[in-house]
Parts: structure tokens; sequence; C-alpha cells
């Protein structure tokens, strides 16, 4: 009885303080409100049987990362959502106090247009804050292709930026872009 | 190192800590005002990628996870939901029993709906004010413990607590006096890129919340020192 209680608490523990930024990473990786809580859901199904194997606290982050990831590659396989964009606007409209500014919507727009290749290593530096080599041994590559990769997708994201800021200034001065 | 790899490397890593790196940058105007950019960008998509979660995502994983154990027979639907309700409704009931086995939890759920304390850093909390906010809660303070740059009562887990932010050697260390939640020995957790040690104190708790280049244990002896107990 004490043994289940302490499982039960230390899988209460883990829900309270990493649902929500699994379900963030989860969102960005697959783009859709559905599949990324359930992804949550088999993450956490899967602590729960595995959970007497968690020693501390970091081994359970990384642990519940690599198993969304994984679950994530799993689903991505079958379903590729086509309609991420106006599920980032239907996101915005039904969800109260979202940051509902321009900056914000056009910020999510171009990380959505990352590919994943591109998308995922940004989503664990900057949503978890893991260094390179981190984020190497969780994608199982070697610590230079990973900053190959960050460099790129930052570049990729503010050629996104600088060209929807283009379009912006296209439109306010009434000229056509082509 | 040119303007070209410098460049490179911080779009790899903006808070790399390279000596090399932080040369060229203090050397480089246009590279620094890049730096600067992309800073800026990752803070804002740092907080872009902070989506709402969906209501009640904590509750229907724990709700999960718990017909999952219990291994629920096949029920109608009507009963289903009954049932349903019911382990919800304990698993409400269910969490105070464990006491403080979960004082981690609270504290991280406190930090991450409080908003920061607004400091001035021009002026500091004088010793009669933060006593005034402690001495009902059982304790007091003198000066040894330093600068303190705002104070606020605050409620964790339904409870009266108080909420000190103190001058650190190098940034602001968060500091939650919890009375009436005591523990049996210091816990050490980190959340977000902070580290929180939870130690006991006479008449409760104190968690420390300080960034991962602080020196905690500093802090805890500040508080041990300066504290006298009512």
């Amino acid at each position: 009885m004490k043994y289940m209680r302490n499982k039960q608490a230390k899988f209460t523990a883990l829900v309270n303080v990493y649902s929500a930024d699994l379900y963030r990473y989860a969102y960005w990786l697959c783009r859709d409100r559905t599949l990324a809580e359930d992804l949550v859901q088999e993450t956490f199904t899967r602590a729960w049987r595995s959970i007497d194997s968690l020693r501390d606290e970091s081994a359970a982050k990384y642990w519940l990362i690599t198993t969304l990831r994984r679950e994530h590659a799993r689903c991505y396989a079958r379903k590729q959502p086509d309609r991420m964009e106006s599920d980032i606007e239907n996101l915005e409209s039904t969800v109260p106090r979202y940051d509902t500014s321009i900056e914000a919507h056009v910020l999510r727009c171009a990380l959505a247009q990352l590919s994943l290749e591109f998308r995922e290593p940004l989503l664990l530096q900057v949503l978890w804050g893991y260094s390179c080599k981190e984020i190497a041994t969780m994608l199982d590559m070697n610590e230079g292709a990973v900053m190959t990769r960050l460099s790129r997708a930052r570049q990729k994201m503010r050629e996104l930026l600088a060209g929807d800021s283009s379009r912006e200034k296209s439109i306010n001065t009434g000229v056509a872009k082509i | 190192m040119n303007c070209f790899e410098f460049r490179r490397q911080f779009l790899a890593n903006p808070a790399s800590k390279d000596a090399a790196l932080l040369a060229h940058r203090q050397e480089c105007r246009n590279c620094h005002d890049f730096a600067l950019e992309i800073e800026r960008t990752d803070r804002e998509l740092f907080a872009a990628m902070h989506v709402d979660v969906p209501h009640n995502l904590r509750s229907r994983i724990l709700l999960r996870q718990s017909l999952k154990t219990h291994d629920w027979p096949r029920l109608t639907g009507y009963m289903a939901m009954a049932a349903s309700v019911l382990i919800a409704i304990m698993i409400a009931l269910w969490q105070p029993r464990f006491g403080n086995a979960d004082i981690d939890d609270a504290v991280v759920a406190y930090l991450k709906d409080s908003e920061e304390l607004a400091t001035d850093k021009g002026r500091m909390v004088n010793t009669e004010e933060i006593n005034d906010l402690l001495q009902p809660m059982g304790m007091m303070v003198d000066v040894s413990i330093g600068p303190v740059q705002a104070i606020k009562p605050c409620v964790i887990r339904g409870r009266q607590a108080a909420h000190l932010v103190l001058a650190g050697e190098k940034s602001p260390v968060n500091v939650l006096y919890m009375p009436e939640e005591p523990v049996e020995r210091r816990m050490e957790i980190t959340y977000q890129n902070q580290r929180i040690l939870i130690i006991p104190c006479p008449r409760g708790s104190f968690a420390i919340v300080g960034q991962t280049d602080e020196t905690l244990a500093r802090v805890e002896h500040r508080l041990h020192e300066a504290s006298s107990w009512l």
C-alpha cells in the first residue's frame, strides 16, 4: 500500500511538473491539438509502467521527452496534419489568455513552417533549454550536425520573418508583390 | 574569430559562453547588434511556443492512469460516466493525504502561476516591514538576512505563506516561507533552468529558488542566521 502511494505520488509529481510543457512540445512537433494530447496521454501511460526505473528528476524529464518523440515518430509516418495554419488560428480563437498579438502569431506561423528536422532541435533548445550536446544524444546525431541544424533553423526563421514583414510593407505601400 | 564564424556559432547556440565568441561580440559592433536581434527573437519565440494547454489536461492524465491501474470492468455508458466522476472526486480528495511528499509540486505550481514580484532595485525592504509580514506566521528576521528587494503574502496549498525576493550574488533569489508545511529532509529539484532547494525550519519549511549559477547554500545560511522563532 505504501509502495503504491509512493508510486502514485511520484507519478502525480511528474504529471504536475511536466504535462504542460510536454503538451507544448507535442503540439509543436505534430501541430495538431488532438494528436498532441494523445501523445502526452500515451507518454504518461508508459511512464506509469516504467516509473520505478526513473531514479531522479533529470532522468525522468529526459525519459518523458524521448518517449514522446518516439510516439510522435510512430504517428508521423501514419498522419501528417496539413492544415496547420488554420489550426493555429483556431487555437487562438478558442483558448482564453492566448497571446493574440500579431508578432506572436507571425512567430508561430514561421515556426510551424519549419520542417521537422529544423523545428525539433530548436524546440529542444529554446523550449526545454537543452545544450547542443544533450540534443545530439537525444536525436542520435553528432554535436556538429545539431549545431548546423540549429543555425539553419534560425536562419530560416529570419528569412520567414523577413518575408512576412516585406509582405506587410508591400500591402501598406499598395505595391503588388509578385 | 571572424564575423562569419561568430554568426554561425551564435545562430547555433545564442546562450554559449565560449570565450572567443564573447570576445568577438565585444569587439565587433555589427555582430553585437546581430546577437541582440537573435536574442530578442529567441525570447519572443520562447513566449510564442507557450501555447495554452487544454483545460484539465493533468486531471485527465491522472484519471486515465487511475482507470488503467484499477482495471475497471466494462460498464455501460451511463455507469462508466458515473464511475469516472467518482474517481475524479477521489483523486481530488486524495491528494492532500500525501502530506508533504508533494510540497515540491506545490512550490512549482505556485511558481508557474505567480507573477514575478516587481522589485525596485533602488529601494530595499526594511526589516520592520519584513517582520510585519512574518511575525503573524511565527518568525522574525534581523538585518543579517541581507538586502531584500520585495515581499508579499501569498497562498500555497491553501495556506498563508510569504514570498520574499532576496538579492543574490548574481541574480535575485526567491524565498518562500511556508509555515505549517514541515518537511522531513532537504529536497532539491530543478524547474525551467532554476534550482529549488526546500529545507525544514522550526515552523515549517523554506523554498529557495534561484538560477543555476547561484549558490543557494549561502542564502540558506543567511536565512538560518537571521531567523528567530516565536
